[in-house]
């Protein structure tokens, strides 16, 4: 079933919206829960959370990018869940490397989180310089980025996903990482 | 997960839409055809040089890279040499008087009796239309090609010569040109071939398929021929 017919059931309260939309992205909405939070268990109640959370926002909202939508919804509620549930087993978990990674992008001299700015407010200020960075970079850099750090798939996986060596993956991160972190710097971004 | 960690995270939540999608999107596997695409564009490559290559084997750089070679004609009007009634007609220029004394298919025989240094130069013509080839390496300059060892042989009194260096010393020469490697060619060539031998810059003493015939041209006075009728031997 296309996006769009999948959205007007949501908009017709028809509960086949939450069967179509497990249909066509549960597997798809599950990887993303499962690379947060290491738990299938956790991660199937991610995802079933994502179907109520969607059958409330839809309407008033409308997404024409349902897959997108689903799965930012399934990495919020990840995170969420990931910080209630936060362990020291989790210590070492594939989604806190990539975070490891992804907080090198923090400008020198921070001044510390959650300065006087509502969390929410300032990732979404953040999340739109990143898109701007992301926006300049070659396709296949932009979609390892974003692999690693928006799905937290593992280097392995990224590397046998676009055919290239773990090394290289490495590499274009490592690259990806600082220009990130020049980028905000140039646009102020304090954390 | 620190509060810093948890903002990047949340933050890499609000990346666009389309961006999220074409990072899943199933990719082309662009990578594992990059070996069969260079392949095919070796053996294109190949393809399109091979002929080139032939005609530079074959004469040697007869012709300037890009000339167009004409495989249907390059058999067909390869040069014969053919013994025409004018052979024997001494053509003299200065202090060398030179004769055509002898052709088969595939060579040329000039005596030549030099009384002078005066250098002796070689030219083909009419290889192609508008083409000519010299053993005189300055001509290349002027947009003639320059015959490069190994286009054609030339042996003189029975010893292998280096194309461009035919004798300039007084004495008596014979000069067997032979043209069997041009014949074998594969470039295309007009009705005939001739063949020029001439002195200096200015004259020319041109046997045309082999016969012996004078081009006058600025230095007309200077040359000396003899009529075919008044000198046949």
């Amino acid at each position: 079933m296309e996006d769009k017919q999948i959205v007007d059931l949501y908009w017709e309260r028809d509960e086949r919206a939450i069967s179509e939309s497990d249909a066509k992205y549960g597997a798809f909405c599950a990887r993303i829960a499962m690379n947060i939070l290491d738990n299938a268990q956790d991660a199937e109640e991610c995802v079933n959370d994502t179907y109520l959370r969607a059958w409330n926002a839809i309407p008033p909202s409308r997404p024409t990018k349902l897959g997108a939508f689903l799965g930012k919804i399934t990495r919020n509620l990840s995170l969420d869940r990931y910080k209630a549930k936060k362990t020291a087993k989790r210590g070492d978990s594939l989604f806190l490397v990539s975070l490891d990674e992804l907080s090198e992008c923090v400008p020198d001299g921070s001044t510390g989180f959650g300065s006087g700015f509502d969390d929410e407010v300032e990732a979404h200020r953040i999340g739109e310089c990143i898109n701007r960075f992301l926006r300049k970079q070659s396709g296949e850099v932009r979609d390892v980025f974003i692999c690693r750090y928006f799905y937290s798939d593992s280097v392995g996986e990224i590397a046998r996903r676009f055919g290239l060596s773990e090394s290289k993956v490495k590499s274009m991160l490592h690259r990806a990482r600082g220009k990130l972190k020049k980028s905000l710097e140039s646009e102020g971004i304090r954390l | 997960m620190t509060h810093e960690q948890e903002l990047l995270a949340r933050a890499m939540s609000h990346i666009d839409d389309d961006m999220i999608l074409a990072a899943r999107a199933p990719r082309k596997k662009m990578r594992r055809l990059i070996p069969y695409a260079v392949a095919a564009c070796l053996i294109v490559v190949v393809a399109l040089v091979f002929p080139y290559l032939r005609t530079v084997i074959n004469v040697d750089n007869l012709f300037a890279p890009g000339d167009e070679v004409n495989r249907e004609e390059a058999g067909a009007l390869s040069p014969e040499a053919y013994p025409y009634a004018e052979q024997g007609t001494p053509v003299t220029l200065g202090g060398t008087t030179i004769t055509l004394t002898a052709t088969t298919k595939t060579t040329a025989t000039f005596t030549v009796v030099k009384t002078d240094d005066t250098p002796v130069y070689a030219m083909l013509y009419d290889l192609r239309e508008g083409a000519l080839a010299s053993t005189e390496p300055d001509y290349k300059d002027k947009g003639i090609i320059t015959i490069r060892p190994y286009t054609l042989h030339i042996y003189v009194n029975g010893a292998a010569q280096p194309v461009y260096t035919l004798p300039a010393a007084p004495g008596t020469y014979e000069i067997v040109v032979d043209f069997s490697i041009i014949r074998n060619g594969t470039y295309p060539m007009r009705e005939y071939i001739g063949f020029y031998a001439y002195i200096g810059k200015d004259e020319e003493a041109v046997t045309e398929r082999f016969s012996l015939k004078v081009i006058p041209q600025a230095t007309e006075t200077d040359i000396t021929t003899e009529a075919p009728a008044e000198s046949a031997e």
